[in-house]
């Protein structure tokens, strides 16, 4: 009796397991990861802790490869141009692995924050260790902490990624104008359809070389 | 003329997040899996032709499997493209319209990361989901555990 109660305990723990998806962070929870190291596509080390703005911070997980960043990209960049000027820090970082994703290396990202006119930083995730503090799931997703430094929005830039003229939530620009006002952002979160990351493995870190520096 | 590596054209049939969940009802199958996925996404690519296997061993049990393309206008002819290098002849949807919409009607907890496996009931409820790729196994496991149990014919 005691074994069949335990063996379906055991099958029920197992059953919830395969529901969950990973955790990711919540309404509230302050920015993790902020000594984690990151290199910027002009050569700099960086961490997303020296990142930060006066009104707030916009951490957006992106990268090269993935259509929907391609669909939001101009939107993005906009985004990130226009609010860094308003007092919140803007940091666009990828971390997927370039081994993985040849599209995502140093090099191209360089060729897309050039094309789209980047005036805010774009970092490599160098051990993709911030992706995995934050519970990041796909790109682009985005991240917007307050003066505080706690997340008040997650999620969507807005409703549609195809086209831009039928879009009817700006959901991001909303959140980031609540920001940069001192309010609490309408909404807090907004899923939205992306590409799922391809991480490092655990324990490797991607060596931060300066650009030119021979290996 | 056709060769054997000619792509088998494959028709992508436009659906939204109330009409493809109002077509999972419709079938009324003891177990639906709605399985979603895009062209340009590795992941995806990698665990298709395992979502097929598993299927073709569950169908005489009743399962369902309903495909779904979320690739962009774009990146469609890819996705047909795929399909047919595969060998896939199933019926497959290609997500239109806004997204928010769409994951709010299949499974609103969804973050709308890519593959991401929907099961629904005979009723249409959602009752098992996850993102990212999964084994052969956990496909197999979720099978077993949610296909409803046959009656028991009788007391012994």
């Amino acid at each position: 009796m005691i074994r069949s109660i335990t063996l379906a305990v055991a099958a029920l723990v197992a059953l919830v397991a395969l529901a969950q998806p990973a955790t990711a962070l919540v309404a509230g929870d302050p920015m993790p990861g902020g000594d984690l190291p990151l290199l910027a596509t002009d050569g700099r080390a960086v961490t997303v802790a020296e990142l930060t703005g006066r009104r707030g911070t916009l951490v957006l997980f992106t990268c090269v490869h993935c259509p929907f960043v391609a669909a939001w990209q101009d939107r993005m960049a906009a985004l990130g141009n226009s609010y860094r000027k308003r007092g919140i820090g803007v940091v666009f970082i990828n971390p997927n692995d370039p081994a993985r994703i040849p599209l995502d290396a140093i090099a191209p990202m360089r060729a897309q924050a050039r094309e789209h006119g980047y005036r805010f930083l774009y970092v490599v995730d160098t051990t993709s260790d911030l992706a995995r503090a934050f519970g990041a799931r796909h790109t682009p997703e985005a991240y917007l902490f307050d003066a505080a430094g706690h997340l008040v929005y997650h999620g969507a830039i807005d409703d549609n990624a195809h086209d831009p003229a039928a879009v009817r939530h700006r959901y991001l620009r909303d959140a980031l104008d609540a920001v940069a006002a001192g309010r609490r952002p309408p909404v807090g979160e907004v899923p939205s359809l992306g590409c799922a990351l391809q991480l490092r493995p655990p324990g490797r870190h991607d060596p931060a070389k300066p650009p030119g520096t021979q290996p | 003329m056709a060769t054997a590596t000619t792509p088998i054209a494959t028709v992508l049939y436009p659906v939204d997040g109330p009409h493809l969940l109002a077509e999972v009802r419709a079938g009324h199958a003891p177990l639906t899996l709605v399985h979603l996925w895009a062209a340009w996404c590795p992941p995806c690519v990698e665990e298709l032709p395992a979502v097929m296997e598993q299927w073709r061993h569950a169908r005489g049990r009743g399962v369902r499997l309903v495909l779904v393309s979320a690739d962009l206008p774009e990146t469609v002819p890819a996705a047909r493209t795929l399909l047919g290098r595969i060998g896939i002849r199933h019926p497959t949807y290609v997500k239109q319209g806004a997204d928010t919409p769409f994951i709010r009607a299949l499974a609103p907890d969804w973050s709308g990361t890519l593959p991401a496996t929907l099961f629904y009931d005979r009723a249409g409820h959602l009752v098992r989901w996850w993102e990212g790729k999964r084994s052969a196994a956990d496909y197999a496991a979720a099978i077993d555990a949610l296909l409803p149990r046959p009656c028991p014919e009788g007391p012994p």
